[in-house]
């Protein structure tokens, strides 16, 4: 059983200032980390693989050469493979691109799960795993928060799903793309000790276009469907407000204001 | 004329017709045809508000097979050729509209908030960077321009037409499609005990990151005004509350009469979850942050202290 874990390193957004000036974000400072629902989805995966230990796992990311490190903590868990794609021609690569580039990757592989998180911290569009379902013609999922073991195993998977106020129960028939949510049922485990300083880098590739061989129209911002126009900071509309405190006449002059609207 | 299709699901045909909303900013109402598709039951409901109804097939279709709706909604746009396609951000949404974009070779905005209209130059205004600026986006290639919208975030009540039109389109697929041949289906579905959607409550009682420590005392304040607790990312983030009760970009977008919001500074992301609402307490141990801009009350404070005092103000009622 091959599993695919599709990752991606965010910035540390209460880092990242806005220059209004010169109307732009300054990321240089921010520090990149996993998604926390890629991050539970390739617990997911480690969690299969402590009880079948035949498991073959491997990452999928794509971003810049400086993430390298970060992905070298990952692979000291018991992870087999690391497939990192950098280019500086995919930069600016929107979703659509992203999708066409990991599938150009992917669709060479042999794979029977491919896991990955519901929900980014930085675009939250949600849009490259169910593009590269398309793309790969395979069946899809969100809001995943637990699998029967066992069944995924043995390649009809049982799944779990929440969905607003509702939970769901899906089967579906491998290969297949499950994109999960935050739980407490996956975590992390931790590095063991002798693993700190492993040296992982001969489980670590590195691919460019050199190897994906996309036409330069395919990615970046040429082969993207879509392009941020212009950015800029919201007015919020100032309302006529009064400011008062946590005293008995600021409490009062709450209390009238909530009575004199008919919410009390 | 401009020819917009909306992919209307049978739990939220109503939240479906909250798109004609974008449709009217996009081209101007007036300017549009608009096309709804879906079971046919739930296009009854709908009869007035969309030019054109197209059921989904004599079948009832699973909606949760996205492949099936994939290939249907390509038949469509191959046979109409749509300038625009808008599809609701629900669960099902958020999994169907980028297959879609992709099959289609086109772009997709995710959970749109607004749209900025000059002719053809159409831009699609949603936060970015976790709200703390809002990217205006527009869409390359040939079209068609497809966006996704969470529900509440546009609202339109008018019927737009006295009579729609039905168009009993025949699908390739039509009546071919077995629920058991395919690769994934739906086994059972449950409800969750005790849910209520924060969109539903005139009163929302809201905790941001300054209350992660007392966070459940939010529960008392909300009990007596009759209200429902809401939360910031913040404190979803910290797994102290589910994510359904989440406001702003990444949670849900609300319209309540009454938004008390408690320890929360206010980041575009959340403001972006508020719409229309009538009156904003904001409680926050700064007066200057974000959220007070808009509140009709700023308490500056504690909110723990807030919560406590107001409670006993409100137990004690009248009878001074």
């Amino acid at each position: 059983m091959k599993i695919i874990c599709l990752v991606k390193f965010v910035p540390d957004l209460e880092k990242i200032q806005f220059d209004k000036k010169k109307n732009v974000l300054m990321r240089e400072n921010a520090r990149l980390s996993i998604n926390p629902d890629d991050e539970t989805a390739l617990a997911a995966a480690l969690k299969l693989k402590e009880k079948y230990p035949e498991t073959v796992i491997e990452i999928l990311s794509m971003g810049p050469r400086s993430v390298a490190r970060k992905f070298q903590d990952l692979l000291r868990r018991d992870v087999d493979k690391g497939i990192l794609i950098s280019d500086p021609l995919y930069v600016g690569s929107d979703t659509y691109a992203t999708s066409r580039i990991l599938t150009a990757y992917l669709k060479h592989k042999k794979v029977d799960w491919i896991f990955t998180g519901t929900h980014s911290l930085d675009g939250d569009t949600s849009h490259v795993p169910a593009q590269i379902a398309e793309l790969l013609q395979m069946d899809h999922l969100n809001n995943v928060v637990n699998f029967d073991k066992e069944k995924l195993m043995e390649g009809t998977a049982l799944i779990r799903v929440d969905s607003e106020g509702q939970i769901l129960e899906f089967r579906m028939d491998l290969p297949g793309i499950l994109s999960f949510e935050k739980s407490r049922e996956f975590k992390m485990p931790y590095i063991r000790y002798e693993d700190f300083q492993r040296d992982v880098s001969d489980k670590v590739e590195i691919l460019t276009n050199e190897e994906l061989q996309l036409s330069e129209e395919e990615v970046g911002l040429s082969g993207s469907m879509t392009e941020v126009s212009r950015t800029f900071m919201k007015e919020l509309v100032n309302k006529e407000s009064i400011t008062v405190k946590t005293d008995d006449e600021g409490i009062e002059r709450v209390y009238e204001f909530l009575k004199e609207k008919d919410y009390i | 004329m401009k020819k917009c299709l909306i992919y209307v699901e049978k739990i939220h045909p109503r939240d479906a017709v909250d798109l004609l909303d974008a449709v009217d900013r996009l081209y101007g109402s007036e300017n549009a045809k608009v096309y709804g598709f879906g079971d046919e039951e739930v296009l009854q409901s709908l009869e007035g508000y969309f030019d054109v109804l197209i059921p989904s097939g004599n079948e009832q279709l699973d909606p949760y097979n996205i492949k099936t709706l994939t290939n249907r909604l390509e038949e469509l746009h191959e046979a109409f050729i749509f300038d625009s396609i808008l599809i609701l951000a629900t669960h099902i949404g958020r999994m169907l509209a980028p297959r879609l974009a992709m099959r289609l070779q086109t772009g997709l905005v995710a959970d749109i908030t607004g749209i900025n209209a000059d002719g053809d130059r159409i831009e699609l205004i949603r936060p970015a960077y976790s709200g703390k600026l809002m990217a205006a986006i527009t869409i390359r290639g040939t079209g068609p321009m497809m966006m996704t919208v969470r529900q509440k975030v546009f609202q339109w009540e008018e019927k737009r037409v006295s009579n729609s039109q039905w168009n009993l389109f025949e699908f390739k697929d039509s009546g071919v499609v077995q629920k058991k041949n395919a690769s994934m289906e739906l086994l059972r579905s449950e409800d969750k005990e005790g849910f209520t959607d924060i969109r539903e409550s005139e009163i929302l009682v809201a905790g941001g990151r300054g209350t992660a420590s007392y966070f459940v005392e939010l529960e008392s304040l909300a009990k007596v005004l009759n209200a429902q607790v809401a939360a910031s990312r913040k404190i979803i983030d910290q797994q102290i509350a589910p994510r359904r009760i989440q406001v702003g970009q990444s949670g849900k977008t609300v319209n309540p009469k009454l938004y008390i919001a408690i320890g929360i500074s206010g980041a575009i992301q959340h403001i972006e979850g508020l719409k229309n609402v009538e009156h904003v307490i904001a409680v926050n141990k700064k007066s200057r942050a974000p959220i007070c801009s808009i509140a009709d009350i700023v308490v500056e404070g504690d909110g723990k202290e807030f919560i406590e005092k107001l409670l006993r103000r409100i137990r004690r009622g009248d009878e001074i």
